[in-house]
């Protein structure tokens, strides 16, 4: 009898996940907060922020600063594939993080974000 | 045995069903959250730092400096894509199908930019013109 419900159950959880997929994307590294914590506007070198966090994944140069930028993206995407009707969603979000530094190389100021929290996996190829 | 005209109706219309999801599928990709005016009110043109901005809207794309200014953009998107194989209704009548796609994509990116001075302080933002595609397209002509 055990044999039987185990079997139906496994049936059942068969069709029921039958056509489903599930996938996920990243680019970059997740930006070490922690370490983003030690930053110290007017104390911290950009030497000590390569320290910390690593090379940036771009430098943007302006004529009296720089600007170090981390980015992060982080990607969900469940699918419903059928035999005759496919729906797929894929939801992706970014955080990204700024370092400005004077002519000096030291920490002016952070601009920091983080939106990968919130990615999910709803599949709703519909709506606004 | 006598068949109910309800019961061929209900069948008529199953198969109807059946028929016009034959071969469909239905994309969307969305990259971050959209940002609205409503989203914006909070700003108060020089005084609120990107900062503040942040906190509420989450970090921009992009920052891009220009002598003692800086415009710092924010992105966001959705791409919808919805295909038709037609070639799935000779399955009805064939073992093999052959394949042909009616297809349609719209993708549509929106930024809003914050102009900002040396101290990080808003100065002024505007929306860039966004573009509405359909929300399943399949026709491509």
């Amino acid at each position: 009898m055990i044999v039987v419900r185990t079997g139906i159950l496994l049936l059942s959880l068969a069709l029921v996940l039958s056509g489903c997929v599930i996938s996920r994307g990243r680019i970059g590294n997740p930006i070490d907060e922690e370490n983003l914590r030690r930053i110290e506007k007017g104390v911290t070198h950009r030497t000590q922020v390569v320290e910390l966090l690593g090379a940036p994944d771009r430098i943007n140069q302006a004529p009296d600063r720089d600007i170090f930028q981390y980015y992060y993206y982080d990607a969900k995407s469940p699918a419903l594939i059928l035999l005759v009707f496919n729906l797929l969603t894929l939801n992706a979000k970014s955080d990204n993080l700024y370092i400005f530094l004077d002519k000096q190389g030291v920490v002016q100021d952070v601009i920091y974000g983080k939106r990968t929290d919130r990615v999910d996996f709803s599949l709703r190829p519909w709506g606004s | 045995m006598t068949v109910r005209p309800s019961r061929v109706l209900n069948a008529a219309l199953l198969g109807i069903l059946v028929l016009s999801v034959l071969g469909c599928a239905v994309r969307r990709v969305e990259f971050n959250e959209p940002i609205t005016a409503e989203h914006l009110r909070f700003i108060r043109l020089g005084q609120t730092t990107l900062q503040q901005v942040v906190e509420r809207l989450g970090p921009p794309e992009d920052i891009t400096m220009e002598a003692d200014q800086l415009i710092a953009e924010f992105r966001w998107s959705t791409t919808r894509s919805a295909s038709l194989n037609l070639g799935y209704l000779f399955r009805l009548i064939s073992p093999v199908s052959p394949t042909f796609t009616l297809s349609g994509t719209g993708i549509n990116i929106e930024h809003v930019q914050f102009l900002c001075d040396k101290r990080l302080t808003v100065q002024a933002y505007a929306f860039g013109k966004a573009d509405e595609h359909a929300i399943i397209e399949f026709w491509p002509f």
